[in-house]
């Protein structure tokens, strides 16, 4: 059949111009597409995730306001940067640790769900908390610097995408900062996860100045095998079992694996983010403090971590019982301190989170204590009751005693402690700890059933340094007072206002620490004593 | 030959203003383009979002940046629609341009029970503004079971140019336009269905275009008649505007509108004639095709080598369906035409018109396929299977291109006052239109008109 006209007309020609036209407006179109997209992608202002973030935080203020009506009243409150709560200097710094916050409560132990991280949260803006990051807790550590009173570091274990998406409007409503300890291989890899931030997220929280992002191991967050069948080993604190050769690791190769992580990261993550990374965060808060199959690990990662960072965070005891970290004058010239964390629990309230924070916050002197409450006991070992209006320390039923210590009392120096003890088991001794730092450093009191000893444990050597032995049987059972008494190097146990032992020779090193019971007899499961109040006095 | 047995009632046409409102020019127009930038920017930020969430699956990545450039694409080519069809005219030589153009026309309508319409459709038709010895009407009663025929019969005595074929039994539309086809002489045939009519006024607009001979059919921009109805019909006249105004117009173009509607449209007897036994004796998968007439009539002129074209200067008024039903049986049919013959054109049109073949028509026919899965995807699976936020975003991207088009739409008829349906319309055509063509094509072999 075919078309008639063969030769082109002049309506041909202009079709053939609409389509060249066609084309090149179409092809403009989408570079002009391209290139607007691209300037929206690297506008951070205008991102579709930056509007989202406002929003929220907005949604969060008025949230925090408690409606709409009041964070209007209060706008120029609410928006205004620097609310300055406390003049004080803080004594102690309290570290949370949280991990996720996935949309759903997995019920888990570690992630809390956003509601309660939210209440989390604003518990503490209104408890008068502001928040630190590293290089200020660093400068705190070393004395340089002093912090406000209700000082608090919140840190972030992972470099999970959810817990920085809920996290961060919140933050950014309440003016707070946070520490998100990243582990790098997820984006330094660029590996594409739905669970952990890419690197570019992880630039965009450190540029926000909300996010201080730090390291949390380049690979070493799984466990790993301790033997050719046990998969239980933590990479900071266990010889890895190297199946090639069929064997565990040598110290060496112990030593060199874990430089390499704390290297690499610190590097890679610190180019990549174009910052210097001063802070680690053991995976798992463990470099060998707890059990492990290599008693060298504890050393030998704190060193490697010591040579490379300011700051290694742990959340898991018996490093050091006290939860609030310290600024204690003898180690103002250390470059690497060790910082204690506080797991939060995702069940609790903001006010549950807040009397933690309380609990183990340093603690001034005076200080009483009739146990109506618990202000803040912790147990080292053995089983702590704390009944309204006593104290009961007692054995496991595997055990041949127990010992608690009490929070916050860590600079304590100069004081007298009276306790009021009854119910004791009548073979256990009733220790008094004084000037406790750790396991490794104190002084203690020790009222036996027929002597009175002061003890002194010094970077783990314990020592009587000064005591008496009495012929027959000195404590009673029910109804009695053990009075310690620490003043610069002199420390003096009395019982009952009658019988004293004192020392002047505690050492220099003990100048500070907290206090603690301890209950022992040899029998298994015996032990044990009740403390019906307490009171220390400054002297 | 459309889905009404009976009319509602007759309503003014209200979308075509006694008054054009005076909009400050300028303001409007900036406003527009303001608007517009916005909503661009807005889709250029949606995209970057949907990169982001499909995250590394370049076959989603890739299919919806090209839908929405696709989408776009056809508004610049609606830009050129105006320039095009003056130069239909205008590129022929002065001496053709200036001689008086009137050849024979012939009126076919075939029509089925319509005794409320069919004499209101045959008097429009006498009405038409143009020499009444020049002209004739052929209407084909296909086995008329109500009064149709006796009304015809009375008509005949008041028009003589008025032809009647009688049939006692339905043979159906096909057969009666092929018919009425064969008996007409003119040499351009209007092609009306029962039930609508070209405005008398702008008759001429109509043939206007045929004194370029490469023009093989010119298609009349249509609106319901009965639009200010309901909602259903308030819609649709939203939907018709665009789909003459920006869709046509955009084939139009580029000489070849797909569809010359069953509706509204005049076809060159030469262009036509040729093929009318093959287009007649269709079939698809082995059996007659009964719907996609207009279409099928289309794409024969353009496989002929004519051009095809709308104009927006002859109007032309129908009947929408009023009713949910006779609207999904009337948009399954049109679904099936759509198919059948989008079959048949693919396997010609990269020969005959490789620019519009791979820049419109492929593209069209594989997004129009492709539409129902992406928002299956969307709006079912995503938000139970990850994202329950997925829907909402889909929906706004859907409305953000729904605000391109109707800012154009604004912008080429400022009067136009059903523009906000078209939003209705996008969303209905996503969420349910869209998923028709899955029981239309299940159902294709059910070749019955389906209409009443």
């Amino acid at each position: 059949m075919g078309n008639k006209i063969t030769t082109p007309t002049n309506m041909d020609i202009f079709i053939k111009k609409a389509k060249i036209f066609f084309s090149v407006a179409v092809f403009s179109a989408v570079l002009m597409g391209v290139l607007v997209g691209s300037i929206i992608k690297n506008t951070p202002q205008w991102s579709f995730d930056y509007a989202t973030h406002k929003l929220s935080t907005i949604r969060y203020k008025v949230d925090y306001a408690g409606g709409l009506n009041a964070f209007l009243a209060n706008v120029p409150e609410a928006f205004s940067k620097q609310i300055q709560y406390e003049k004080n200097s803080t004594a102690s710094v309290p570290v949370l640790v949280y991990h996720g916050i996935p949309n759903e409560s997995d019920n888990s132990l570690i992630n809390i769900t956003s509601e309660n991280f939210k209440q989390h949260m604003f518990a503490l803006k209104r408890a008068g908390y502001t928040t630190i990051t590293t290089p200020e807790l660093y400068s705190y550590l070393q004395g340089k610097i002093k912090l406000p009173e209700k000082s608090i570091m919140i840190t972030f274990d992972d470099g999970r995408i959810d817990s920085y998406k809920i996290a961060d409007p919140i933050l950014d409503a309440l003016n707070f900062k946070a520490v998100m300890f990243a582990i790098g291989r997820y984006p330094l890899l660029n590996e594409r996860n739905k669970y952990y931030l890419s690197i570019n997220e992880l630039k965009d929280m450190n540029n926000s100045g909300r996010w201080d992002v730090e390291a949390h191991s380049y690979d070493g967050h799984n466990t790993y095998y301790t033997s050719a069948l046990e998969q239980n080993g933590h990479f900071f604190s266990h010889k890895i079992w190297l199946f090639d050769k069929n064997r565990l690791e040598t110290d060496q190769e112990f030593d060199d694996r874990v430089q390499n992580d704390l290297r690499k990261v610190q590097s890679d993550l610190g180019k990549a983010l174009n910052k210097t990374i001063n802070s680690f965060a053991f995976p798992y808060g463990d470099f060998g403090q707890n059990s492990t199959n290599f008693a060298g690990a504890r050393t030998i990662t704190l060193k490697d971590t010591s040579s490379k960072y300011n700051l290694g965070f742990y959340q898991i005891a018996p490093e050091i019982h006290f939860t609030s970290n310290y600024f204690i004058p003898e180690n103002k010239n250390n470059s690497f301190f060790t910082v204690r964390r506080i797991n939060i629990n995702p069940q609790w309230s903001g006010q549950d989170l807040v009397d933690a924070v309380v609990k183990g916050a340093a603690k001034n002197l005076p200080f009483s204590d009739d146990f109506t409450k618990d202000n803040g006991w912790i147990r080292v070992w053995g089983k702590l009751n704390i009944n309204p209006h006593s104290l009961i320390l007692s054995a496991e039923p595997n055990e041949t005693g127990g010992s608690i210590i009490l929070d916050g009392s860590r600079m304590w120096n100069n004081y007298s402690l009276k306790a009021s003890i009854t119910d004791r088991n009548s073979n256990s001794g009733v220790y008094v700890w004084t000037r406790f730092q750790d396991d490794s450093n104190n002084l203690s009191c020790n009222f036996g059933k027929n002597y009175i000893h002061i003890e002194q444990t010094l970077n783990g050597i314990q020592k009587v340094i000064q005591g008496t032995d009495y012929t027959k049987d000195v404590l009673p059972v029910k109804d009695f007072t053990v009075t310690a008494s620490v003043n610069g190097r002199n420390i003096t146990c009395t019982l009952n206002n009658s019988l004293t032992v004192s020392s002047q020779f505690a050492d220099e090193k003990l100048a500070t620490g907290g206090i603690g019971f301890k209950t022992w007899q040899p029998v298994i499961g015996a032990s044990s004593f009740t403390v019906k109040d307490i009171n220390v006095t400054p002297l | 030959m459309k889905t009404l047995k009976y009319r509602p009632f007759q309503v003014p046409i209200s979308n075509i203003p006694t008054k054009i409102k005076t909009k400050n020019g300028v303001g409007y127009n900036f406003t527009l383009f303001v608007t517009a930038t916005i909503a661009l920017m807005l889709v250029i930020w949606v995209k970057e979002r949907n990169i982001l969430e499909y995250s590394g699956d370049w076959i989603l990545i890739g299919y919806t940046l090209f839908v929405t450039v696709f989408q776009l694409s056809r508004i610049v080519s609606a830009t050129f629609f105006r320039q095009s069809l003056s130069n239909v005219t205008e590129s022929l030589s002065l001496e053709i341009r200036n001689k008086e153009y009137e050849p024979f026309v012939s009126f076919v309508v075939p029509c089925k029970n319509e005794e409320a319409a069919i004499r209101k459709t045959v008097t429009k038709c006498f009405e038409a503004d143009y020499p009444k010895e020049k002209m004739e009407v052929i209407v084909i009663n296909d086995g008329s079971t109500d009064r149709t025929g006796e009304i015809l019969q009375e008509m005949k005595s008041e028009y003589p140019e008025l032809t009647v074929i009688d049939w006692k039994i339905n043979k159906g539309k096909r057969h009666g336009m092929a018919e009425g086809f064969k008996q007409s002489k003119g040499e351009i045939i209007v092609q009306l269905d029962s039930d609508s009519y070209i405005r008398p006024e702008y008759f001429k607009k109509l043939i206007e275009p045929f004194k370029n001979p490469s023009i093989g059919a010119v298609c009349a921009h249509a609106d319901p008649e009965n639009s200010d109805y309901n909602v259903m019909t308030k819609m649709q006249t939203a939907y018709y505007f665009m789909s003459f105004r920006i869709l046509k117009a955009a084939e139009s173009t580029y000489g070849v509108v797909f569809c010359c509607s069953g509706c509204s449209s005049a076809y060159r007897r030469e262009a036509v004639m040729p093929h009318i036994d093959v287009w007649l004796n269709e079939s698809f998968l082995g059996l007659p095709v009964t719907w996609g007439d207009d279409r099928g009539l289309t794409n024969w002129v353009i496989k002929g080598g004519y051009k095809t074209i709308y104009t927006d200067e002859a109007k032309a008024t129908t009947i929408v369906p009023t009713t949910l039903k006779q609207f999904i049986t009337q948009q399954i049919r049109w679904k099936k035409g759509w198919f059948v013959n989008s079959w048949f054109v693919c396997k010609f049109i990269w020969k005959k018109e490789p620019f519009v073949a791979f820049a419109y028509f492929y593209p069209l026919t594989l997004v129009t396929l492709l539409t129902p899965f992406m928002a299956t995807r969307a709006v079912l699976y995503v938000p139970f299977a990850k994202n329950p936020a997925s829907f909402a975003f889909y929906i706004f991207g859907v409305m953000l291109i729904a605000i391109v088009i109707t800012l154009f739409y604004r912008f080429v008829a400022k009067e136009n006052k059903y523009w906000p349906y078209l939003f209705v319309w996008s969303g209905i055509n996503t969420l349910i239109l869209s998923f028709l063509l899955f029981y239309a094509l299940a159902t294709i072999q059910n070749r019955k008109w389906g209409t009443r």
